[in-house]
């Protein structure tokens, strides 16, 4: 029998109460389908899985599948210090928040392309492009392809997930493609000695570290997982924000009478409606896990989402959604994980999700709900995908 | 003398510093990072500065 159903519709829809009751119930939760897996859903459950990275390896991949072989979010040191270190320079923080004009000016250009309508879904009009195309600069790819692949996280918790080791899937989607013919073109740009534009393709292409380079499956990989993790986490931190405001406008009045507290609305979105409901790890040995006995490479998700609502941790009102709850508290969440695999884009979500979110209930004027939106249906995140609203024009 | 601090405040516990630069920087259980050398020199500043550029809060300063 097990313990919670994550393919339940209701999990989705009452996310924050299934995880109190995950924690109170069954703390080391069992699931069945489409194999054995287990949630671990408290605080200090959740930071001791993420800390003892030897033990809980990313190695198999962050999702139910067993996987092999990948960057950044699918391995553990050595390799993931040499992925992280190519493109630290990418992602640096400073590098990123000097991205802030760039990204006001599309942000204010989309809207200024449908604020006549008065109405709509503000989830495709503008949560969904934004991060896609501040993403698609970043690595240098098209912008209007960026738009038509748009990648998403749904088979990182799948009901036809195999169980066992799988080979890596293969590199022919839409999206794949198109990546390996600009890869190409790179290539032929360096060979003829033609200098190549400041974006992340080329740091991959061109870095050298250690006398070790990428190849291209490894350029793709690189690729297409910051494509992934790059848009769709941020487009629902965006529409998570404005429609949680939306639901208490108390809160939104609060914070229009006083912009200082976005950057704490912001972390308490992540906090409350973590986009990424946890991620799975691995154990390299045979191990015990709430007094039961793992056999070595089970699958275990820490539950980021479950982690971020504890009561234990955050007191009796973790289950409420509150704007003003101290930063020096909120920041405390652990919607960006924790530790070794911390999100690199973190800085970058934090920045759209300020300017996108300031800009929508600047320019929107009287923007309210117009039915009830629906939850996205990738399993591994969390939050509104659709999101009906109507405006003063 | 250059004095390497870190911000509390602005501090996110993501861990960074100790992950890139174990000889400057720890942990404590709950993933407070601490200062293990706060008068880096020699190869140690460099090492400081990719610790100061790469942790997402920004809360790492390096002072002369």
């Amino acid at each position: 029998m097990a313990d919670f159903d994550f393919f339940d519709p209701d999990f989705q829809k009452n996310t924050q109460r299934h995880f109190q009751r995950m924690q109170k119930e069954c703390p080391f939760a069992h699931a069945d389908k489409p194999f054995d897996w287990y949630a671990v859903t408290r605080e200090a459950d959740v930071a001791g899985l993420l800390k003892d990275w030897e033990l809980w390896t990313s190695n198999s991949g962050p999702g139910l599948a067993h996987a092999e072989g990948g960057v950044l979010v699918s391995v553990d040191p050595p390799e993931h210090l040499f992925d992280r270190r190519l493109i630290n320079k990418a992602f640096s923080p400073a590098q990123l928040l000097a991205m802030e004009d760039e990204i006001a000016e599309l942000v204010r250009n989309l809207i200024d392309g449908f604020v006549q309508k008065g109405e709509g879904d503000l989830m495709q009009l503008f949560a969904v492009p934004v991060p896609l195309i501040v993403i698609a600069r970043l690595l240098g790819i098209d912008e209007e392809v960026a738009l038509n692949i748009r990648p998403t996280a749904e088979g990182v918790i799948h009901p036809s997930t195999p169980p066992g080791k799988i080979p890596r899937p293969p590199m022919d989607t839409p999206g794949h493609l198109y990546l390996k013919g600009v890869l190409d073109e790179r290539r032929q740009k360096i060979a003829a000695g033609e200098t190549l534009p400041d974006d992340v393709i080329t740091s991959l292409i061109t870095a050298e570290l250690d006398g070790r380079s990428l190849n291209d499956e490894e350029v793709m990989g690189f690729m297409f997982f910051l494509f992934i993790a790059g848009s769709q986490t941020t487009t629902q931190l965006i529409g998570n924000l404005i429609y949680r405001l939306l639901e208490h406008p108390d809160q939104l009045d609060m914070l229009k009478n006083d912009w200082d507290l976005l950057p704490n609305a912001v972390e308490e979105s992540l906090r409350f409606d973590s986009p990424v409901n946890g991620l799975f790890r691995t154990n390299t040995r045979e191990t015990e896990l709430g007094g039961r006995a793992l056999q070595k490479d089970t699958k275990v998700i820490c539950m980021f989402g479950a982690a971020n609502v504890d009561p234990e941790f955050w007191g009796d009102t973790a289950g409420q959604f509150d704007i003003t709850r101290p930063y020096q508290q909120t920041k405390r969440h652990y919607a960006f994980g924790k530790g070794i695999h911390y999100c690199m884009g973190a800085p970058l979500a934090r920045l759209e999700a300020r300017i996108a979110v300031r800009a929508i209930l600047d320019r929107l004027p009287g923007l309210r709900l117009t039915g009830a939106p629906e939850e996205i249906a990738a399993h591994v995140m969390h939050g509104v995908d659709t999101l009906p609203v109507a405006w003063n024009t | 003398m250059t004095r390497l601090t870190i911000d509390h405040d602005k501090c996110l516990s993501s861990g960074q510093c100790a992950y890139l630069q174990p000889e400057l920087f720890e942990l404590s259980d709950d993933g407070t990072p601490s200062v293990l050398n706060d008068s880096p020199d020699g190869d140690f500043i460099a090492k400081a500065k990719d610790a100061i550029e790469m942790c997402p809060a920004q809360a790492i300063s390096l002072s002369e």
